[in-house]
């Protein structure tokens, strides 16, 4: 869970990629900052908590909310400080954690977040493996804009443990923001290897490869192999979950791109790279995203039953990238 | 052949209120009270330093990459592969480098593996001094006569189980004695325990033992006496020999055979 000061929101879902059975993202949050075992056992919270959370600060108690967006409407569950580290105990890391995220979301001004700073800076002097502190610290130096430390602190922490998919995914999405594509990629892949069937995923690696294609330049041969695997990567992606808008809105990019520039494209076969399939079958692919497309579209506008999950600013945007190719109906 | 006439024996029907009950009532409580005891007891897990984390991290983390190597592009995988070999072998990862290669310490001068073993020990005598106690309150009060009949027919090599310490050679063995009632609770329990305490407790003595080979695996991965050197060179050995292939490589050809609009 990384904060931007008054909101959480899971990296792995709630902000850029969707949870739906994503058993990942479940387990990732429950081992970051303060879990599952706190609703679990704590006897105000439902059993089974559903995912995102948000955690928004209550300034009528003076405790922390839990809004929990449960099916239907968003449900708050309020918790008092003092019940919890009564419970677990005031040096338990995720109430450590969790009191962090308090005082962060009270702080006025720079200055404030600044001695929170410190704080996290003597508890981990203290004890280096306190991880869920290191990553409040790492979510802290982001919100405040100091990116290339956060993702200095994230490398850091990701050469002792390197088997952290949320924090592999947080750098990835880092190295994102300043444009670094080829390290994104590279973080993105290590979350693959912890979680190789996460659809959204491979589409998310699918749309980095995309955009790193674009702003390389037609020029330059990584154009192409990163065409290539972009276009893989969302096949897999609809190969795993086969109604997933993210996956067949990226193979339409890249189809579209690939056919728009298919005169132009010289076969060339690098060792250890993926090739383009031929013109045929980009073509049958762009024909399948396009149909699979306007079926999804068609269906959530007309909320027919069974087609409701979609976002509503997604299937917007895949609506007009269907009218973008003259393909409305 | 001349149908063996039903045993009838008279028994007096307090026994069941009187010996039946308690010895169940006594089984469950102390199961329950197993059960608190060893969550009172149970010491924090030890918590271990960077280093140890990263040791045992980047072995899972090799581990990993030879599992769902085909995740990725060939070549992103191979770029992989030739950094965790050389680190594997090189002993980048290890907790102390310079005694690398000095063959596995002994797991007895440990301190870390006798806290291990403690916890074990604790267990285990949980386990067993209730038990004793109980078995030789039994035997003092309860042994010596039959307590009552199962409601259906069994062979006759049950009677060394059911009848304990009652020594009448004819017998039926579908008669009970206290003790062989004893034996059923210690094994019958289970759900019972399982709905008082949930499923994960500690108060039955078959999810003990079973645990004892269960928790195995885990244990073992970087438990007292493994060497991590070795572990790290067999695992470098392992990433070496494999042979690359990735699910993207047709993928676009499942697709379009497996997709229909």
């Amino acid at each position: 869970m990384w904060c931007r000061r008054t909101r959480v929101e899971c990296c792995l879902c709630a902000s850029r990629l969707d949870a739906v059975g994503f058993t990942c993202h479940r387990n990732t949050v429950a081992g970051s900052s303060f879990g599952v075992q706190f609703w679990k056992t704590g006897s105000q919270v439902p059993s089974v908590a559903p995912f995102p959370v948000v955690v928004v600060l209550s300034h009528v108690t003076g405790g922390i909310d839990l809004c929990l967006p449960a099916l239907g409407g968003v449900k708050l569950v309020e918790l008092k400080d003092g019940s919890y580290k009564a419970r677990f105990g005031a040096d338990n890391e995720r109430v450590m954690t969790l009191r962090g995220l308090m005082s962060e979301a009270q702080a006025q001004g720079n200055g404030e977040l600044e001695a929170i700073l410190k704080q996290y800076d003597a508890i981990l002097e203290g004890n280096s493996t306190n991880i869920p502190i290191t990553k409040r610290r790492i979510a802290l130096l982001r919100s405040m804009g100091r990116v290339s430390d956060a993702a200095s602190a994230l490398v850091q922490l990701l050469d002792f443990s390197p088997t952290d998919a949320e924090a592999w995914s947080e750098l990835s999405d880092l190295y994102f923001t300043q444009g670094l594509y080829s390290q994104a990629i590279y973080a993105l892949e290590e979350v693959l290897l912890l979680t190789p069937n996460a659809w959204n995923i491979h589409a998310r690696l699918g749309e980095l490869q995309y955009m790193a294609a674009t702003t390389s330049g037609n020029g330059g041969g990584s154009h192409g192999k990163y065409l290539a695997e972009a276009l893989k990567r969302f096949a897999r992606s609809i190969e795993l979950c086969d109604d997933y808008l993210r996956g067949y809105y990226g193979l339409k990019l890249v189809t579209t791109r690939l056919l728009k520039e298919q005169t132009k494209q010289a076969k060339q076969t690098h060792d250890g790279e993926f090739t383009l399939p031929d013109f045929k079958k980009i073509e049958r692919l762009d024909e399948l995203a396009t149909a699979k497309l306007s079926e999804i579209v068609r269906h959530s506008t007309l909320k027919d039953r069974g087609w409701r999950g979609y976002d509503e600013r997604e299937v917007a945007v895949a609506r007009e990238l269907l009218s973008q190719n003259g393909i409305e109906r | 052949m001349a149908q063996v006439p039903v045993q009838t024996i008279h028994r007096d029907p307090q026994l069941f209120y009187w010996i039946l009950f308690p010895i169940t009532i006594v089984m469950i409580l102390t199961g329950v009270l197993r059960h608190y005891a060893s969550v009172l007891m149970q010491s924090a897990p030890k918590k271990l330093d960077q280093k140890a984390i990263r040791e045992q991290r980047s072995l899972l983390h090799g581990i990993n990459v030879r599992g769902n190597f085909h995740a990725l592009s060939k070549k992103s995988f191979a770029t992989r592969r030739d950094a965790l070999v050389t680190a594997f072998e090189s002993g980048t990862y290890l907790k102390d480098p310079e005694r690398a290669g000095q063959g596995q310490p002994n797991p007895l001068s440990d301190p870390s593996s006798m806290e291990g073993m403690m916890g074990m020990m604790k267990n285990q005598m949980a386990m067993i001094i209730p038990n004793t106690l109980i078995m030789s309150w039994i035997n003092a009060f309860f042994s010596g006569y039959v307590i009552m009949k199962l409601p259906f027919p069994l062979t006759i090599k049950f009677k060394s189980m059911l009848q304990a310490g009652v020594m009448t050679k004819d017998m039926d063995p579908r008669w009970m004695s206290s003790i062989s009632w004893y034996f059923l609770c210690i094994f019958g329990l289970q759900s019972v325990f399982n709905f008082l305490l949930g499923s994960d407790n500690a108060a039955s003595q078959m999810a003990q033992q079973m645990g004892g080979m269960g928790a195995a695996p885990g244990a073992q991965m970087f438990g007292p006496g493994v060497d991590p050197d070795k572990q790290f060179k067999a695992e470098a050995e392992n990433l070496a020999v494999i042979e690359h292939y990735s699910v993207l490589d047709d993928v676009e050809d499942r697709l379009l055979e497996g997709i229909a609009v």
